[in-house]
C-alpha cells in the first residue's frame, strides 16, 4: 500500500513540474511581455521593472528563478489593472473559497441526482423509468453547462422571477449555477451507476443475500449499491476537475466572485502571470484529487491488486 | 443386372415437366450475403434517435453551407436601423444589436463550429491512430513510456492547456484547432491502443506474420484495419466535444475574433442581454444543443452499429 501511494505521488509531483515548465515556456513564447503596457516614461523605470520581474536575465536563468518562486509557494503577482501588484496566491485565497462552497454543492447534486437516476434506471421494470433516466443522462452530456446556464436564467430568471441568479448570497442563489455544474456530472455517474448495478445484481452474493430472505430494500442499499460505487468512486477525480474548469464560465454568467471567475478576466486582460498562477493551482488541486480518488478505490476494493 | 433394378417403370422424358427457373432456388434457405457495411446501416438505421440525428446533421449541414450564399443579407453587413429586430419576413430570426442578421449568422457560426469540431477529430484520428497502434503493437518499455506521457497529460485538466495554448498562440481558427486537438488525440490513441493490444494475439495476426508479412503491413493493413468501428465511433464522440470546447472558449472571450462568429461566440456576445433580448441567445444554444445531441445519438447508434459481436 505504501509503495502504491509513494509511486502516484511521485508520478503527481512530475506531472506537477511538467505542467509549470509547460506554461513557463509557452507563456514566454507569447507576444508582448509584463512591462510593456505599463507607460514607463524614463529609461530607469524601465529598468527598474526589468529587473524586477527578472526580464534582464536569460531564459534559462529566469526559468530556475520562476521554478524556485513556485517551490516556496510564490506564484507571482497579477498585473491586471485593478488588482495590480496583488499576490497571486492572496486573490486565489480570497476567492477559491466561494468556488469551493458552490463545487461542493454542486457535488452532492452530481452525487444524489446521479445515483438515484442510475439506480432508477438498472432496478425498475417499467420501460418508461429508464428510457427517462437514459433520456436525462444524453442531455446532460449533450448541453454544455453554460448553455444550460443561460437557458435556465432566461426560463427562471427572466420569463418566471422564481429564482435569484446573480451573485451567492441566498441558498436559493445555488440552485441555478449548482445545477448547472453538476448535470454532466449527473448524466456520467447515472450511466456509471446503471452499468455496475446491472451487473452487480446479477452476482451471486445478491442471490444469496435473498434467498436468505433479506428483504429487497436492504439488498440493494446494503449489497449492492455499496459495490456498484466503487466505479462512481473513480470517476470522483475527472468530475472534480470537470467541475473546476465548468466553474470558469458558470461563475462568469452568474457573477460569482469565485476563482473561475479570477481566470476569466485573467484571461480577457492577458493577464500571464495570473493565468500561470490559477493554472498550476488548479492542476496541483486535481492532481491531488485525482491520486486521492485512486488510493481511496484502491483501499475500498479489494479486488485491485497494488502493484 | 441386379443393380440397376430401382424399379420396373420405364422413364421416358415425358414423365417430367420443367421446372420454372423460379423455383431452382426454392431450396436455398440463406438470404442474400450482406457486406459488413450494409450490415451495419441496417442496424443503424432501426435506432430511430441515430437516424433523427443524422438527418438532423446533414440538414445544418446543408443549411450552413447554403443559406450565407443565397441570402441577401452577410454575416458582417450591419444595418443601424433595424437593432435588436425580432422575426420577421425579412429577417427570419431577427437582428442581433448591430442590425446583423441572425439567421445568415447562426449558419454562417455553424462552418465554423462544424468546422472546428471535424477538422480537430480527423487530426485526432491521425495523430491517435498512429501513437496509438506503435504503442500498441510495440508494447514493453515503448510501451510504458508513451503511455506515461499520456496518463500525464491526462491527469490535467485538459481546458487549462487548452486555454494555455490559445492565449500563447492569439485567438483564431488554427490556435483553437490545435487546442482542442492536444486533448482529443489522447483518446483516440488509448481506444486504438487496446484495440491493437487485443487484436495481434489473435489467428488472423500469427498468419499474416507466418506468411512473411511487414510489421508495417501486419499494423495498418490488419490490426488498423479491424479496429475501424471503434476508432470510428470514438471519432464521431469528439467531434461534439470539439465543438463544445470551441464554444467554451470563445464564451470566454477566447474564440473566433468579430465580425466572424461561431455559435460559441454568438452565445457570448449575447449573454448580457438574456434580460432583454433571450431570443438572440436562444438561437446560438438551440443550434449548439440540438447538433451536438445528433451527434451524441449518432456515435451511439454506430457503437451498436458497428459492433460485429451485436449481428
Amino acid at each position: 500500500m505504501f509503495k502504491y501511494v509513494f509511486k502516484r505521488v511521485m508520478v503527481g509531483v512530475v506531472t506537477l513540474f511538467l505542467l509549470a515548465s509547460a506554461t513557463f515556456f509557452l507563456m514566454k513564447f507569447t507576444p508582448g511581455s509584463p512591462i510593456s503596457s505599463e507607460r514607463l516614461k524614463t529609461e530607469e523605470a524601465r529598468q527598474a521593472a526589468m529587473e524586477k520581474y527578472h526580464l534582464d536575465k536569460s531564459i534559462p536563468e529566469q526559468y530556475v528563478i520562476y521554478i524556485s518562486n513556485v517551490l516556496r509557494g510564490d506564484l507571482g503577482e497579477s498585473m491586471t489593472a485593478n488588482t495590480k501588484g496583488q499576490k497571486a496566491t492572496d486573490l486565489i485565497g480570497k476567492s477559491f473559497p466561494v468556488t469551493a462552497r458552490l463545487g461542493t454543492v454542486a457535488f452532492i447534486i452530481a452525487l444524489v441526482g446521479g445515483i438515484g437516476l442510475g439506480t432508477a434506471a438498472a432496478l425498475s421494470k417499467r420501460k418508461w423509468v429508464n428510457n427517462l433516466c437514459m433520456f436525462v443522462a444524453t442531455i446532460g452530456v449533450s448541453v454544455p453547462s453554460f448553455l444550460l446556464a443561460l437557458l435556465m436564467i432566461i426560463v427562471l430568471g427572466v420569463w418566471l422571477h422564481v429564482l435569484p441568479f446573480i451573485g451567492l448570497k441566498t441558498p436559493a442563489n445555488y440552485i441555478m449555477p449548482a445545477t448547472a455544474l453538476a448535470l454532466y456530472p449527473i448524466a456520467t455517474i447515472a450511466r456509471l451507476t446503471r452499468s455496475s448495478m446491472l451487473e452487480v445484481m446479477k452476482q451471486d452474493y445478491i442471490i444469496l443475500a435473498r434467498s436468505k430472505g433479506t428483504p429487497y430494500k436492504m439488498v440493494v442499499i446494503k449489497h449492492a449499491l455499496k459495490n456498484a460505487m466503487l466505479p462512481v468512486i473513480t470517476y470522483a477525480g475527472p468530475m472534480f476537475a470537470f467541475m473546476l474548469t465548468g466553474s470558469f464560465v458558470i461563475e462568469s454568467v452568474f457573477s460569482i466572485p469565485g476563482i473561475g471567475q479570477v481566470m476569466v478576466s485573467s484571461i480577457q486582460n492577458r493577464d500571464y502571470s495570473m493565468i500561470m498562477a490559477v493554472t498550476i493551482f488548479l492542476g496541483a488541486l486535481v492532481i491531488t484529487f485525482n491520486i486521492l480518488a485512486d488510493i481511496l478505490s484502491a483501499a475500498i476494493d479489494p479486488r485491485i491488486k497494488l502493484k | 443386372m441386379e443393380e440397376n433394378k430401382v424399379s420396373d417403370v420405364t422413364l421416358s422424358p415425358e414423365l417430367f415437366e420443367k421446372l420454372d427457373d423460379s423455383e431452382k432456388n426454392a431450396e436455398k434457405i440463406a438470404y442474400e450475403s450482406s457486406t459488413y457495411l450494409q450490415d451495419a446501416w441496417k442496424r443503424f438505421k432501426q435506432n430511430k434517435l441515430a437516424l433523427i440525428g443524422l438527418i438532423f446533421l446533414l440538414i445544418m449541414l446543408v443549411l450552413s453551407i447554403v443559406v450565407p450564399m443565397i441570402s441577401p443579407y452577410t454575416y458582417d453587413g450591419q444595418d443601424m436601423t433595424l437593432q435588436h429586430a425580432g422575426m420577421s419576413m425579412e429577417h427570419l430570426l431577427g437582428t442581433d444589436k448591430f442590425g446583423r442578421d441572425m439567421l445568415v449568422r447562426i449558419m454562417y457560426g455553424g462552418r465554423i463550429s462544424l468546422a472546428v469540431g471535424f477538422a480537430a477529430a480527423v487530426i485526432s484520428l491521425f495523430v491517435g491512430v498512429v501513437y496509438g497502434a506503435i504503442s500498441g503493437y510495440c508494447g514493453g518499455k515503448v510501451d510504458m513510456v508513451m503511455m506515461r506521457i499520456v496518463d500525464a497529460m491526462y491527469s490535467i485538466p485538459d481546458m487549462l492547456y487548452v486555454i494555455m495554448v490559445v492565449v500563447a498562440m492569439g485567438a483564431n481558427f488554427f490556435s483553437i484547432m490545435i487546442g482542442v486537438c492536444l486533448t482529443f488525440w489522447m483518446d483516440m490513441a488509448r481506444q486504438v491502443r487496446s484495440q491493437v493490444m487485443t487484436l495481434k494475439e489473435q489467428e488472423f495476426s500469427l498468419a499474416a506474420f507466418v506468411l512473411g508479412a511487414s510489421k508495417s503491413r501486419i499494423l495498418f493493413k490488419h490490426l488498423i484495419i479491424n479496429s475501424m468501428g471503434p476508432i470510428i465511433v470514438t471519432v464521431t464522440m469528439i467531434v461534439p466535444r470539439a465543438i463544445f470546447y470551441e464554444a467554451f472558449l470563445s464564451f470566454l472571450g477566447i474564440g473566433i475574433a468579430a465580425p466572424q462568429a461561431s455559435w460559441g461566440t454568438l452565445a457570448n456576445d449575447a449573454k448580457g442581454l438574456v434580460s432583454t433580448y433571450p431570443m438572440e441567445v436562444i438561437w446560438p444554444v438551440l443550434a449548439i444543443c440540438l447538433t451536438m445531441l445528433s451527434l451524441n445519438f449518432i456515435g451511439d447508434g454506430l457503437g451498436d452499429a458497428l459492433d460485429p459481436k451485436k449481428k
